[in-house]
């Protein structure tokens, strides 16, 4: 199913919160609301869901080109993921996940034997067919998390979606969740939002991504495109770490960014070409594959580079030696005003 | 539509275990746990369970024929039942509107409602005596509300008669307004139900306060009725506090003397409740028999608290075990 959205602003009282978003979501996409905290991630995917109502003036949300703006939360058939997942915690994991199909009008509920066969059918699909009978206070986080998405798509939602999916898990756990829930989107094909403020997961998992800022959309396209070639500082400097060259090459007034392992290091001047720059080996911070070293320039500024570990061990660096760097792509962009 | 993956083992957290007091390695809240248990202990039996126990011994000075004997006695037995029927019925009634009342006061906004919140807590101050006697004066046949008929008929008489016309009421026409429960089972019911009526507001309350919205939205999201989302998702937790507050509005309504002496007629074998018989063997220096009575009534309410907790545990048990 489609999803578009179309001038949908939110305000709680003086505080803007969405402004003016237009957003438009393919059949079968998974796509990622990706920004920091206050960025106005959640309430859009709240406004969408029909928890929370746009500002009176905002544009429609339509799925499938029908307007639900008006539609109940309950009758929009979407299935929604909390944060802290709100499992009912005196409902056995069965209950959970049967919850929404005991909760159907008599007339449209199925029968006790296919809710069965339902729900079990939903349990090995999180792979908790053996968990049916435990409450979700024994169950660890990234189960929690599997039984809440189970029992979201127990009522056959039009659209998935997810706040926050992976926030409240350990490193671990999360990296793993984020593959499955990708391989199982890829199974049963449902449109699926996520929030998230990890830019690594929105890249690794996402068709494509909306990176938002202070309550509007900076980009929206797939992963590539938007850690290529960012739109705005903003977005370059949220997807991943950055060196920061005020008012360098040719926009003057603006800021050159360049990520640490777009800068390539040498030991001698002539090999890194025209436009090196000399600097002392500061820091090397040694971090399994990639290595961190930290040049001090000419004019005591601080450079960050990354170089892989096979790079690292031919360079053979040490602390206090000078060594030259070059910048292998850079981008720039005006000084935005914005706060 | 199958695929697996291998999730990594992660920890699950104990479900928290009272303590034994023979294991003595977690770490302490509360220093000194053989002290603070020993004196909980101490505290519980000098101040509850020793009174009890004197209680039952002073009764235990009759034979037991003679108890059997003060106890069947017809007064005896009438107003047994008449304190537990009238308890049992305000307990109800407090049932349902206290959690009414919990619910709006927290649920909803409006004017005064800080002050309503603090009004709640009236019944518990007020001296039980005055309470009795301010119901009476409202309720009995001559009181503002008991007398409401008459008063109207006279009121509306007055006017017409100043108006020059003559009586346009017969006297007795009005008289369906006059509270009809006078000095009887139901005047007793209604000064238990004022009284017991913060027990079960003032438990129900913190569990709706600290209940998160989310929940409810997420029965919303899966389709369920408002109806649904409060008898399958808000009412399974609020039971275990609800049914304590209940609990606690009824015993309290059993022990209740001050006010029901001052409404009820106090008929003996018709309208007097068994605190007052109790009081009344004792103005006869009948030691034992008000023991006797004492000790019945502790037993019943003992029975009846009994039977209502095995209830929650019971449905709470259900509810789980229902698949």
């Amino acid at each position: 199913m489609t999803i578009e959205i179309r001038d949908i602003s939110k305000s709680y009282g003086q505080n803007q919160i969405l402004r003016n978003i237009d957003l438009k979501i393919n059949s079968g996409e998974l796509v990622a609301l990706l920004g920091p905290s206050g960025s106005g991630k959640t309430t859009l995917l709240r406004v969408i869901a029909g928890i929370e109502q746009a500002d009176a003036g905002s544009g429609p949300v339509l799925f499938d080109n029908v307007d639900v703006s008006d539609v109940d939360l309950g009758k929009r058939r979407i299935g929604f993921v909390f944060q802290h997942y709100a499992l009912f915690k005196h409902l056995n994991v069965f209950e959970n996940v049967a919850f929404g199909l005991r909760a159907k009008p008599r007339r449209e509920r199925p029968n006790e034997a296919h809710i069965r066969e339902k729900v079990q059918s939903l349990l090995d699909l999180i792979q908790l067919g053996n968990m049916a009978q435990r409450f979700p206070s024994q169950l660890s986080g990234g189960q929690r998390q599997r039984v809440a998405l189970a029992r979201a798509l127990a009522v056959e939602p039009r659209v998935l979606l997810l706040d926050e999916p992976f926030g409240a898990l350990d490193a671990t756990v999360r990296r793993e969740l984020r593959r499955w829930l990708r391989r199982l989107h890829d199974t049963i094909h449902v449109t699926t939002i996520f929030v998230t403020h990890d830019q690594e997961e929105a890249l690794e998992v996402s068709d494509r991504v909306a990176v938002m800022n202070g309550g509007r959309i900076e980009q929206y396209g797939p992963p590539q495109e938007v850690y290529e070639k960012p739109a705005s500082a903003f977005v370059f400097k949220f997807l991943g770490n950055y060196n920061l060259f005020q008012g360098r090459g040719q926009g003057a007034g603006g800021e050159a960014l360049v990520r640490p392992h777009d800068i390539v290091i040498h030991r001698d001047a002539d090999a890194a070409g025209e436009g090196a720059q000399p600097g002392v080996v500061a820091h090397i911070g040694f971090g399994g594959p990639v290595v961190k070293v930290e040049l001090e320039t000419s004019d005591k500024s601080r450079v960050d580079v990354e170089v892989t570990a096979p790079t690292f061990r031919d360079l053979d660096l040490k602390r206090g030696e000078r060594v030259f760097f070059a910048l292998r792509t850079q981008q720039e962009y005006a000084h935005d005003f914005v706060i | 539509m199958t695929f697996e993956t291998e999730f990594a083992r992660e920890p699950v957290a104990p479900a928290p275990r009272a303590r034994s007091i023979f294991r003595r390695r977690t770490t302490r809240v509360i220093p000194g746990l053989p002290l603070t248990l020993g004196y909980t202990l101490f505290y519980l039996s000098a101040l509850v369970l020793l009174p009890l126990a004197a209680l039952a011994l002073k009764a235990a000075q009759m034979s037991p024929a003679e108890f059997i004997r003060v106890i069947s006695d017809p007064v005896v037995t009438a107003s047994l039942r008449l304190t537990f029927f009238a308890s049992t019925t305000a307990a109800l009634i407090n049932a349902v509107f206290g959690l009414i009342v919990a619910w709006v006061l927290v649920r909803y906004d409006f004017p005064f409602r800080r002050l309503f919140d603090a009004i709640i807590d009236f019944p518990f101050a007020l001296p039980t005596a005055v309470a009795g006697l301010t119901f009476a004066s409202l309720f009995l046949k001559d009181g503002w509300l008991g007398g409401l008929g008459p008063r109207v008929v006279a009121g509306v008489n007055a006017l017409a008669g100043w108006l020059g016309a003559g009586p346009l009421l017969n006297p007795t026409a009005l008289d369906w307004l006059t509270f009809p429960y006078t000095g009887q089972t139901a005047g007793i019911v209604i000064v238990l139900v004022f009284v017991g009526l913060p027990f079960v507001v003032r438990t129900v309350q913190p569990v709706l306060l600290e209940w998160d919205p989310e929940y409810e939205t997420a029965a919303r999201s899966l389709g369920a009725s408002p109806l649904t989302v409060f008898r399958r998702v808000i009412f399974p937790e609020i039971l275990p506090a609800w049914v304590s507050g209940v609990a606690l509005s009824f015993a309290r309504a059993v022990g209740e003397y001050g006010s029901v002496i001052f409404i009820a007629a106090n008929i003996p074998g018709k309208s007097q409740i068994a605190p007052l018989q109790i009081v009344t063997r004792l103005d006869d220096f009948q030691y034992a028999q008000a023991a006797a009575i004492g000790v019945v009534l502790l037993a019943i309410s003992l029975l009846v608290l009994l039977v209502i907790n095995g209830l929650e545990s019971f449905s709470r048990r259900h509810e789980r075990a229902a698949v």
